[in-house]
Formats: structure tokens, C-alpha cells, sequence
């Protein structure tokens, strides 16, 4: 699903039904050999379907193992073949790595093969040798998305695609980047930044202020209040009093802030005073958000709990 | 300005084979060295391992022979450990620690491998692509290891390494009282007030190392040390401290946490710490070996130093916590002759 869209639940839902579904016919569909699937993808009239119904029966068993995998780096490697097979054999691999020892002798050749595909002329081709790279912090994929970001080449994803694949990388490199996408950008790519800033220090103060401005989307705000909660529990306190006490703050972003409260044990301490505890308890009397009461009922239980 | 960091790569590549060519190479072995200022953490082991590898056929100083010896038995970057293997190449033959160092390093990134481009050579400009246990293979071919393979297989060679005329300094006070650090549970005082009047053995650390064999095994080591010490009246009292080198992300609720994930024996005496004040002093002051990207570190060493109570400080090789009955003998003995 493109990461522009909303996800919506329910076909989010039936997609990956549907994608159970496929996986069970395969599992159930008699193993295919290695050399079988091989010949016929080489094949000038090969079915693209076949090969990846064939692709997804091969066996990763001990004894079929190596030529499996060989097979499938041939296929996810051959420019002749349409996407489709293609990006199943980088799933079967994906399936095939689980056994590290095994694909130990492979492991080389495969990320060399992602480097190339990262630069493919499919979208969708680049998309998932992208996907696999940043899952182990390759620095070469790594460049390659920020070096669209910054309009050094052309972008091989969407904007807000590679903010996502280069959030991955647990050191950050591309935080500096995020800071700015996070202050100055729009839309998904603002929203993915702020996502990827959610333990940055220094992006404090930035937390603070989208949380706190109306004039943000809320979903926005929610994000920004909720990273400021995981960088600083007392300026995060400050923040949710605020949140919770203004009768024209929307529902929403006071449940958020309530519901944050109620879970963070440092914060409900810092907030913990007979006013406090008295306006949350109006609050949930008079809301008419389920949600919001669900929350205020969570925070009036930990409010209790919480020694002054 | 941003850097290239093929321009980088470049630049190393073009030091002279002189002394003065070896020695340039060599200082840039150092984690805090200015080249690394800024890089992501994959850039900087990148132009690691190409400076690395540009030692090969060089004259190495002990202090470089140190560094390589601990990327082989700690690193799990493919072009470090390739440009490691080159760099000891000339050494195969006389040193058995780096055959061993080299055989253990291969086997710990066999599920990782990739191919890497270092082109250091000046003898083999059309060399081919190699993956990064190539390399190592390479390296222990020149002397026939295949013939004579080493005893073990996997895991870091166990061989003790000394503290080899490691760094001895003198901490000064004025400078310790005003660093101020905050603990695991949110205690804070001036380093000097945590250290002065008792011995202390004090690690460097953060808590989003993804190395394993770095700040994950220096906290779970210095925890047995910690643990040990205080069951006997007479260490009691010395103090185990680890300070994160990340001291803005590391706040009390991470450290305690990394902690309690280790085992890490909190008390009085043992305590992970995070600088509130004054951290680029503790740099300063500890010469300490990380660099740091524009968000967190991009490299580090594994720094362990044994404090006296007059604020003495040596450095001690971070191998030696593998045997800490024997580290803490060594403290209680320098404490008593302090």
C-alpha cells in the first residue's frame, strides 16, 4: 500500500486475507525443482503468473536449499523477467535468509544484486530492494534516499517513502534531514518526518511547539505530543496539563494526552494534585467522547495508584 | 560544508609511503579523529576501513597494531574487518594473536558478508571485487593457514591483552567539579564528588551501541565486576561507574534500563551515569576515543580507566573485564598502594 494513501483498515484487512490465501495455495501446491522453475522462466514464452506461482512452491528444505537460492537470486537478478515474478523470488529469499547459516555463501551476491536493484527502472522493483537494504542499515541505500531528499538525483521513492526506509537506521544519519522535512515540509512527508524524530533530543523544542499550535492538523499535533512524551517526561507533563484543562482543545488530542498520562508513570507523578485529579474527573463526566472516557476512567485509576 | 565522502577516501588514498605518510594514516585510526566529524555511522566505518586498509604494507607502530587488533576482535562491519585484513597482511607470518583475531573475525560476519571496494593496492589496480571474508581468507593464505588452521573457529581469540603502556594521566580536580552527572535514578552530583577519596573503575558507553561485543558486553562484564566487589568488605567501596558517551538521548529511565537488562548491581558505588554539564570536558579529560555524527556516535573504542583516590587516572585494555577476579585483584592491590 502506498504510503501517500490512508490506510484504511478494512482493506488493509481483505489485502492481507488475500495474501494468506495465495501463501496457502502455494504451501499446498506440489514443490517445484529448482532446474524446473529455472528453464521455464528462461523460457521466451514463460507465464509470468507461472513463474511466480512456481517461484513461491520452490522448496527451501535442506537438500533443495542451494539451488533454490540460486535459482532465485537468477530470478529476482534477471532484467528479462516482468516485476511480478521477480519481487516473489526477493520474498522467497526473504523467507530463505531465516536460515543464516545457509544462506551465509549467498548473503554477499544478494545484497550486491539489491545495491543494483535499488537503482531499477521499476518502481516497484526499487522499492523492495530499498525495503530489504534499509532493514540491515546499508550505508549505499541509505545515500541513495537521501540524495533524493536533498534533490542531489532523482528521488527512486516517493518522499515520504524514503523518510520512512531511512527512519530505520536506529544512528540516525539522516536526522539533520528530518529536522528540517519536519519543520518545513507538508503533508505525509512532514508527518513521516516528525514520525522519524520521535527520540530526538533536540527536536524538543520543535515537539512543543506543533503539539501545542491549533492552527496544526491534529494529527500533527498528536504525533508531536507523543514524541515529546518519549524525549521529556517534564516538559511532556506540562504539555498534557495544558492539553487536558482546555475545554476548547479537541477530543481527540486530550484522550491522546490523558491516555498518556494514565501509562507514564513519571508524568503522572509530576501532574498528581487533588485540581488535577478533580478536572480530570469533570472532564470524563462531561465528555461525550467514548474515547476520551475511556482514558479519563484509565488516568482517575492511576492517579489513585500514584503516591503524591 | 558537506564532505564527499568518496573525496574523503580520496584523500586518504593519496598520503605518501613515507614515515611521516605512516604516521598521518595511523592518527587517523583514532575514533575522535576530525575525519570522522559528521559522518553517519556507515560512512565513518566505511573511511575506516579504507584507512585501514591504506596501512597495508606500511610500517605500523604498536598503538596501530592495538587499533587493528580491536576492530578484528570487535567489529561487525564487513569493510572495517576488510581493511583490517589488509592493514596486518605483513604481520600474518610472526603474530599467531592476529591469525586467530583474523579466523574469529571472518567466522563473526559469515551471515553478513558483502563485497567490498577498498582499491588500496598499488599493486593490483584491476583487482576484482571482493567480499570482506575474502579478504580475511586472503590475509591468512599469504601463510599457508589453510595448511595449519588455528585451534578455535568462532568467538573472540581469548588471548590476554596487556595494557600495554596505556595512557597514564592526571585528572584535575577544578575540572571535575564542573562536570556535573546524573545517574540511573536521577541522583545528580559533580563527577569529582563520585569519584575523589575512593578507587573507581570508570567505563564509556551509550545505550544505542548496536555492537554486541562493545558497550552490551563492557556492561554486562563491569556488572560482574560490580557484583563481586561488593560482596567482599575490603572492595566494597571501590567504585564501578560507566558513563554514556550520548549523554542527551541516554536519560535515567535508558540507563537504568540498559542496566537492569545486564544486571547490572545499582548502588552507591555502582551507578551508570549521563553528563548534564560539562560533557566536552570529560572528552577532554579522558582524550576519549568516539566520534559523532550530526544525531549520535558514529565510533568509538571500548575505554575502560582505573581512577585512584588522588584522581589518577590509567587506562586498562577493556579485555581484561573477561576475568574480573583478577581485574579486581589488580584494583584492590593499586588501591592499597596508593
Amino acid at each position: 500500500m502506498a504510503i501517500e494513501d490512508t490506510v484504511d483498515i478494512e482493506e488493509l484487512r481483505k489485502q492481507y486475507l488475500s495474501e494468506v490465501e495465495v501463501e496457502a495455495a502455494a504451501a499446498s501446491s506440489p514443490a517445484v525443482a529448482p532446474a524446473a522453475l529455472e528453464s521455464h522462466a528462461m523460457a521466451a514464452q514463460h507465464e509470468p503468473e507461472a513463474v511466480r506461482d512456481m517461484v513461491t512452491a520452490l522448496p527451501l528444505d535442506e537438500e533443495a536449499y542451494e539451488a533454490s537460492v540460486r535459482t532465485l537470486l537468477d530470478i529476482l537478478g534477471n532484467d528479462a523477467l516482468d516485476p511480478a515474478p521477480r519481487l516473489s523470488a526477493l520474498n522467497t529469499l526473504g523467507a530463505a535468509e531465516f536460515q543464516p547459516a545457509a544462506f551465509a555463501p549467498f548473503h554477499a551476491e544478494f545484497i550486491e544484486l539489491l545495491r543494483r536493484l535499488a537503482l531499477h527502472r521499476s518502481k516497484d522493483i526499487r522499492t523492495a530492494a530499498l525495503e530489504r537494504l534499509t532493514l540491515t542499515n546499508d550505508p549505499e541505500a541509505q545515500r541513495l534516499l537521501r540524495e533524493g531528499l536533498e534533490k542531489i538525483r532523482r528521488p527512486l521513492v516517493t518522499a515520504a517513502k524514503a523518510v520512512q526506509l531511512l527512519a530505520r537506521d536506529d544512528h540516525g544519519s539522516a536526522i539533520p534531514l528530518f529536522r528540517r522535512l519536519a519543520a518545513n515540509a507538508t503533508g505525509q512527508v512532514r508527518e513521516q518526518a516528525l514520525r522519524a524524530l520521535a527520540v530526538d533530543p533536540k527536536s524538543i523544542p520543535l515537539f512543543e511547539e506543533i503539539a501545542a499550535n491549533k492552527q496544526e492538523r491534529t494529527q500533527l499535533r498528536q504525533i508531536a505530543a507523543v514524541n515529546l512524551k518519549n524525549t521529556s517526561a517534564s516538559r511532556f507533563a506540562k504539555l498534557a496539563r495544558d492539553l487536558v484543562l482546555d475545554e476548547q482543545e479537541v477530543d481527540k488530542l486530550r484522550a491522546v494526552a490523558v491516555s498518556a498520562i494514565a501509562h507514564t508513570s513519571d508524568v503522572a507523578a509530576r501532574l498528581k494534585s487533588p485540581a488535577f485529579t478533580e478536572s480530570v474527573l469533570a472532564l470524563g463526566a462531561s465528555t461525550g467522547s467514548r474515547a476520551l472516557k475511556a482514558s479519563v476512567a484509565r488516568l482517575s485509576k492511576t492517579l489513585g495508584d500514584t503516591k503524591a | 560544508m558537506p564532505r564527499s565522502i568518496d573525496d574523503v577516501i580520496g584523500q586518504i588514498r593519496t598520503i605518501p609511503r613515507s614515515r611521516a605518510g605512516d604516521r598521518r594514516l595511523a592518527s587517523m585510526l583514532h575514533q575522535n579523529a576530525p575525519l570522522f566529524r559528521g559522518l553517519s555511522a556507515g560512512d565513518a566505518d566505511r573511511v575506516r576501513g579504507h584507512v585501514l586498509a591504506s596501512l597495508e604494507s606500511r610500517l605500523l607502530d604498536e598503538d596501530a597494531v592495538h587499533a587493528v587488533k580491536e576492530e578484528l576482535r570487535t567489529s561487525f562491519s564487513p569493510v572495517v574487518l576488510a581493511g583490517a585484513a589488509r592493514a596486518v597482511r605483513d604481520l600474518v607470518r610472526v603474530d599467531a594473536e592476529i591469525r586467530d583475531l583474523l579466523a574469529a573475525a571472518s567466522a563473526r560476519i559469515a551471515a553478513r558478508d558483502e563485497f567490498v571496494r577498498l582499491d588500496a593496492s598499488e599493486c593490483c589496480p584491476d583487482r576484482a571485487p571482493r567480499t570482506a571474508r575474502d579478504e580475511i581468507a586472503s590475509a591468512l593464505a599469504l601463510q599457508a593457514i589453510l595448511e595449519n588452521p588455528p585451534g578455535r573457529c568462532c568467538g573472540a581469540a581469548s588471548r590476554e591483552e596487556p595494557d600495554r603502556g596505556r595512557r597514564a594521566f592526571s585528572l584535575c580536580r577544578n575540572r571535575l567539579g564542573g562536570i556535573v552527572v546524573e545517574d540511573q535514578s536521577e541522583r545528580q552530583g559533580t563527577l569529582l564528588d563520585l569519584v575523589q577519596g575512593r578507587t573507581s573503575l570508570v567505563a564509556f558507553f551509550y545505550t544505542r551501541c548496536m555492537n554486541p561485543a562493545k558497550c552490551s558486553l563492557t556492561i554486562s562484564r563491569l556488572a560482574g565486576l560490580a557484583r563481586l566487589a561488593s560482596e567482599r568488605a575490603t572492595t566494597a567501596e571501590i567504585g564501578v561507574f560507566a558513563i554514556s558517551y550520548d549523554p542527551d538521548f541516554d536519560t535515567a529511565s535508558r540507563l537504568r534500563a540498559f542496566g537492569q537488562d545486564r544486571g547490572f548491581p545499582f548502588g552507591e558505588t555502582a551507578r551508570l551515569l549521563r553528563c548534564t554539564t560539562g560533557w566536552e570536558k570529560v572528552r577532554r579529560a579522558f582524550d576519549l576515543q568516539v566520534g559523532y555524527s550530526a544525531a549520535t556516535v558514529n565510533a568509538h573504542a571500548r575505554e575502560l580507566f582505573m581512577l585512584s583516590d588522588r584522581l589518577q587516572a590509567v587506562e586498562v585494555a577493556c579485555e581484561r573485564l573477561a576475568d574480573v577476579e583478577r581485574l579486581l585483584a589488580d584494583v584492590t592491590e593499586t588501591a592499597k598502594g596508593a
